[in-house]
């Protein structure tokens, strides 16, 4: 086993891709074969993450101490350009790997619906996964990046080739939108390398750790017109992912759009790398710029939290609905971080987890209604609960959870950014706190719409929710009813990261 | 003491209340219609919960409702017609810029094959093969090489 210990994370990043490798070479016309093939490469990752949870050691805090970083592995990629194959763990990461690893086999096994073109869908499904498992796992910017658009094109061909009416629009969108905002992250990229230096080769570096360490900036890089400048970069990049207002349109297209599964990756995951990315280049490489930029942060998080909400009630397609909750939810990780409080800063990462399982869930559930009625107009429906009862109750399980009840995992991450920010944001916590009430607004009336009722006699033969959609709900269910009742385990996990990513950033005060 | 007064007042309500259903309903003194008839607006008022439900309808739900279908319509409309904008802007820019290469730039490139093409069709007159054609030119040529050595 000594092999898979020292390269747990390269595994775990590189075997979705070697067997999407392995599955281009099955015959066509396999589609069993290709599909269990898929399963069985995006589940070995998840062995791993669950390894990977009882072996971190939960006292290093990782984030700007090269040492502190668990599972290393750290070779010179390309010598001529010091780009350096460098991948960590550490608490900021490991939620997110153990998320990613959960959630994309959950997608691959909801996937086994999908009829048209197999072998490619499962095909660019893991070389996904490779590329989400690489940003989350690597330490040296030039790899970030490189695995940051790895993800861009699978996405771009599973919306584009299996997804809804308006997917070619939606698609080239996404693509777009995705690819200005790293534009402008790789010209962050290139300022960063060349006014650094590597204080141990003397030469430039891509390595993030060695940005962090404000001693390795050159005396342009540390005039804060310049720092201002190339945050800005780096946060219009990440905001346009996670996304913040007002970048956010390109969502509701791609999501709605997009088949099932690829929402589930794509709300449960992909979101997250915004955020992410922020915590883990933004913030320690720019702790100066980031307090003085921790107002309009604020301010952009309350905005996503309330207009999201109201966005999310006004629709009249349940899959648009659930696109705007996450747009809502996304704010209260953005709110945690601007606080720049321990307890804030281990919310939104708490918040980050946590929204991966329940959108995941929100997801999955209305693929579950679009693939047996069509359509998915909350209006359309009607007293669903009399003829499907399992699947109201898992809707019903799924959405009190987004509306952040308690005993779930959206209660207690969204309490730890409430209390987290009030003592530094206090007016903002009050709107964010407000604008609850519209989340929990536009999630009840659709359940009312939906499932209670008179019931509509269209649908008075609606099939139950089978058995692999259950498979792929009750995980996620167990795990939001696990963190929301007992949420230490995963705080411990990540609590050491949040503390030391606070302290280093209020270091420069 | 206060909290007697409240007792008392609440415990005298309450018999009044359960005398006055004795006397209408058990005792049959008062004819419930009647007095229902007598004071119709009160009656339905209170019917209807003070039109509570109605009050909020019509302002804090109906508002909410309003207010949310207006910002989606800023989102679909202003926020995202930005951003289409933007491409169709990107379209309209880069079609310019096509023109440009088609007319502009490739325009040289071809007019450089047709100049050549053209220069080539003139210039192949030259090409007479006949022997006194070239003896005149190179006599014309020397003549003119003289002129020039001469001034």
């Amino acid at each position: 086993m000594g092999f898979v210990d020292s390269h747990i994370l390269s595994l775990m990043t590189f075997l979705p891709v070697l067997g999407a490798a392995v599955l281009l070479c099955v015959p066509k016309g396999k589609d069993d074969v290709i599909r269990w093939i898929a399963a069985a490469a995006s589940f070995l990752p998840l062995v791993l993450a669950v390894k990977l949870w009882f072996a971190y050691d939960r006292t290093m805090a990782g984030v700007n101490t090269a040492s502190q970083f668990q599972f290393v592995e750290h070779y010179l990629w390309i010598p001529s350009i010091n780009v350096e194959y460098f991948l960590g763990a550490d608490g900021i990461s490991m939620p997110m790997l153990i998320l990613t690893a959960l959630i994309s086999f959950l997608a691959v096994i909801g996937s086994f619906g999908i009829t048209n073109k197999v072998k490619g869908y499962m095909a660019l499904i893991l070389l996904l996964e490779t590329g989400m498992m690489g940003v989350f796992a690597a330490l040296d910017f030039f790899l970030f990046y490189v695995f940051w658009e790895v993800m861009l094109l699978p996405m771009y061909f599973l919306i584009g080739i299996w997804g809804g009416p308006r997917k070619e629009y939606a698609a080239i969108k996404f693509f777009l939108y995705t690819l200005a905002g790293s534009v402008l992250m790789l010209l962050a990229l290139l300022a960063l390398y060349f006014n650094t230096t590597n204080p141990e080769t003397g030469g430039h570096t891509f390595n993030l750790l060695h940005y962090m360490a404000q001693g390795t900036h050159n005396a342009w890089l540390k005039g804060f017109d310049v720092r201002v400048l190339l945050f800005l970069g780096l946060f219009i990049g990440f905001a346009i992912k996670v996304p913040l207002f007002p970048f956010h349109t390109w969502l509701p297209d791609a999501h709605v759009e997009a088949p099932t599964a690829i929402s589930v990756i794509l709300a449960g995951v992909l979101l997250k790398m915004g955020t992410y990315g922020l915590m883990r280049i933004s913030f320690p490489i720019f702790p100066d710029v980031t307090i003085w930029f921790v107002v309009p942060m604020a301010v952009l998080g309350v905005v996503n939290i309330v207009y999201g909400a109201l966005c999310a009630m006004a629709q009249s397609d349940l899959k648009k609905m659930v696109a705007y909750s996450s747009v809502s939810h996304m704010g209260f990780v953005m709110l945690g971080m601007a606080a720049l409080t321990p307890l804030g800063m281990a919310g939104a990462s708490m918040q980050m987890f946590s929204h991966g399982l329940i959108t995941a869930m929100l997801f999955f559930l209305v693929g579950v209604v679009y693939d047996r009625a069509h359509h998915r107009q909350i209006d359309g429906f009607g007293g669903l609960g009399a003829v499907v009862p399992v699947y109201t109750a898992f809707v019903s399980f799924a959405f009190f959870a987004s509306l952040g009840l308690p005993g779930m995992s959206g209660f207690i991450a969204e309490q730890m950014v409430f209390l987290g920010s009030f003592g530094v944001l206090r007016p903002f916590v009050i709107v964010a706190a407000l604008g609850i009430i519209f989340v929990a607004a536009f999630h009840l009336w659709a359940l009312q719409r939906v499932f209670l009722g008179p019931l509509n006699p269209k649908y008075a033969t609606l099939e139950e929710i089978n058995a692999r959609e259950i498979f792929c709900l009750a995980p996620l269910g167990i795990l939001v009813m696990a963190v929301g009742v007992w949420p230490m385990p995963l705080l411990n996990l990540l609590n050491a990261s949040a503390v030391r990513l606070v302290d280093l950033v209020k270091a420069v005060i | 003491m206060a909290h007697s007064y409240a007792m008392y007042s609440s415990v005298a309500v309450g018999t009044l209340g359960i005398f006055l259903a004795f006397v209408v309903y058990t005792f049959g003194w008062i004819n419930p219609d009647r007095v229902m008839n007598a004071v119709k607006p009160l009656h339905n008022f209170l019917q209807n919960k003070w039109y509570f439900d109605e009050l909020y309808d019509a302002t804090v739900i109906n508002g909410s409702k309003a207010f949310a279908r207006g910002l989606a319509w800023f989102d679909l409309h202003v926020v995202d017609g930005l951003v289409n904008l933007v491409a169709q802007l990107g379209v309209f820019v880069s079609f310019l810029v096509g023109k440009f290469d088609d007319y502009v730039v490739d325009g040289a490139v071809n007019g450089v094959a047709s100049a050549t093409i053209g220069g080539g069709s003139v210039l192949r007159r030259l090409q007479t093969g006949k022997l006194y054609h070239y003896v005149f030119v190179l006599a014309g040529g020397a003549l003119v090489i003289f002129l020039i050595k001469a001034f």
